[in-house]
């Protein structure tokens, strides 16, 4: 079912085609598909939202692959649960290219698998916004805290009743946050709306 | 079993009914002998053994001095040197939520960790204070209370996205010094209240109501945190009402009906039929709504003694009534407003049930 308004095609990128839906346009912000919400649709309002189905164990290659097929130089990654960790590595591997990076639910670190992304985590100079539903079992609080504790511009916050699918559950608050801090990064922290009820 | 002293700090002077109430009749002089008052039975409560002292919020009229029990809290954390400070409590849905949880955290801050943090949905005029809708009362109280928890115990800057609130990033100092945070009580007497209570494993307090009414919550709460998988104590259950005690039962009831003689026994709520009737409007009484405006219903004296509001008579009489409480209801806190106010009368009242009541009540 096409999401409202994401136009789709292929995109060859590093000997494969990979399926890509757009909308919106301004500031880059790549979604690693092939998950797509109403978030990502709310952010198309402010945003040139790219979905890009990438294949799991090359993500990072394919990414930047894809990237240069779209002529995008650099970006924002958005991504949810397990896609978090490609998001990473790619920050990890192609730090010129990321702006910002937002982690929807991540889960939390396997001690024993991932001890190696997790030691590499404070070499991500870029700002990092992760955030989990209160009502999350899988992404718990240690699982977004160590954005804030391991990262030199890391942020997380908890979003009130959601579960796991807080983009699909609440995504008008998801997306109020997300596209702020797209836009000013760790100055998200200081409202800038209008807080005057009448003129 | 334990005993607190609640004062709602009441102007002792005379004022206009209805709510709000103008300030144009207001007398300073009258308002600080009612403070100083206050203060005094507070202290002398903490002398003379009482577990707790209370202080509560309501705005907007003579029936209470403290629209604001934090400060008040913050005077007893110098006076009361052993009882713990209860706040029964902070109206958070009318309140900032973050502000609420430094509050609560400087006073256990100042009184290592003495502060019991009561947290109710308020009165239906405390809406009308700070112009929220009452009809978002449960919602707001709901996701207050979660985010003061999360402030409490959340020790990296946090930002928050609710639905009533919104927070880029939090981090309070002080931080409590009760762990994992202060203990927790609601008002429990609706359903929905009991359900709230039980799911989230806070204690429950009952006031403004009946012995029987009290009763039949407090079975719906058992009942709901057994299908929650705890099962609460008896200190998880308070039941605030009205004392006197005098050497015979005979001085106490003619005191009571002195100090209560030519009062109108309604409450603030009632105070303003229109807002009463908007407020119940707007669901705020909940599912089982006739039976919570039912309990602010004005009882005359005999019947407040008989519906277990009052604790009246000599420190014999009074236990009895007390043991009678705990049997039928569970209560392991009595939460106790003078019921009159008689100068040297009430002075002696707050001592004998320190000295003859309170070391009996220990071994129920």
């Amino acid at each position: 079912m096409p999401q409202a308004g994401f136009r789709e095609r292929m995109v060859e990128a590093a000997g494969a085609r990979l399926r890509c839906r757009e909308a919106g346009a301004g500031r880059a912000v790549l979604g690693l598909g092939p998950r797509l919400t109403r978030l990502h649709e709310l952010l198309a309002g402010s945003c040139r939202v790219v979905v890009l189905d990438l294949p799991p164990a090359a993500a990072p290659a394919s990414a930047a692959a894809a990237l240069a097929e779209l002529g995008i130089e650099r970006c924002s990654l958005l991504a949810h649960g397990a896609a978090t960790r490609a998001a990473l590595a790619f920050a990890l591997q192609h730090p010129e290219a990321i702006e910002a990076l937002v982690l929807l639910a991540p889960p939390p670190f396997d001690a024993a698998g991932e001890a190696e992304l997790a030691a590499h985590l404070g070499e991500i100079a870029a700002p990092v916004l992760a955030l989990a539903g209160t009502r999350d079992p899988a992404s718990p609080p240690a699982a977004i805290r160590v954005y804030r504790e391991a990262m030199p511009n890391g942020h997380f916050a908890f979003v009130y009743d959601t579960a796991h699918e807080l983009d699909a559950e609440r995504p008008e608050a998801v997306a109020a946050l997300v596209a702020d801090f797209l836009e000013r990064h760790e100055r998200f922290i200081v409202n800038h709306e209008s807080g005057i009820l009448h003129p | 079993m334990k005993a607190a002293l609640f004062s709602a700090a009441r102007y002792m002077g005379p004022a206009p009914t209805g709510w709000p109430v103008p300030g144009d009749s207001y007398s300073t002089e009258v308002a600080d002998r009612s403070l100083k008052t206050a203060l005094d039975q507070f202290a002398l409560a903490d002398e003379v053994g009482f577990d707790w002292v209370t202080v509560a919020e309501h705005h907007f009229a003579p029936f209470s001095l403290t629209p604001n029990p934090m400060v008040l809290a913050g005077a007893l954390t110098q006076v009361v040197k052993r009882a713990k400070i209860a706040l029964l409590g902070s109206d958070i849905p009318i309140l900032n939520p973050v502000r609420v949880a430094e509050e609560f955290a400087m006073l256990d801050a100042m009184t290592g960790g003495r502060v019991v943090a009561g947290m109710l949905r308020g009165t239906a005029n405390e809406y009308v204070t700070y112009n929220i809708n009452p009809a978002e009362s449960r919602a707001r109280f709901a996701e207050a209370l979660h985010l003061i928890k999360t402030a409490w115990t959340e020790k990296q800057p946090f930002g928050w996205q609710g639905r009533y609130y919104q927070y880029r990033t939090i981090s309070i100092w002080p931080r409590p010094v009760q762990l994992p945070h202060p203990p927790i009580y609601m008002s429990g007497s609706s359903p929905e209240a009991g359900e709230f209570a039980a799911q989230n494993r806070v204690g429950l307090g009952f006031a403004v109501t009946t012995l029987p009414q009290a009763c039949k919550a407090a079975a719906y709460y058992r009942e709901q945190a057994a299908l929650a998988g705890w099962e609460p104590g008896p200190d998880d259950i308070i039941y605030r009402l009205g004392f006197h005690v005098a050497e015979t039962d005979e001085a106490a009831l003619a005191d009571l009906e002195e100090g209560t003689r030519g009062q109108r026994p309604v409450g603030l709520t009632l105070s303003n039929k229109a807002l009463e009737a908007e407020v119940a409007d707007a669901g705020y009484f909940g599912r089982d709504a006739a039976a919570q405006r039912n309990r602010l219903m004005p009882h005359g004296l005999k019947e407040r003694i008989e519906l277990g509001q009052i604790l009246v008579g000599s420190p014999q009489t009074v236990l009895r009534q007390v043991r009678n409480i705990r049997d039928q209801l569970g209560a392991g806190i009595l939460d106790l407003i003078c019921a009159v106010q008689l100068g040297a009368r009430t002075h002696r009242s707050i001592e004998l049930f320190g000295s003859a009541v309170l070391p009996r009540m220990r071994e129920l």
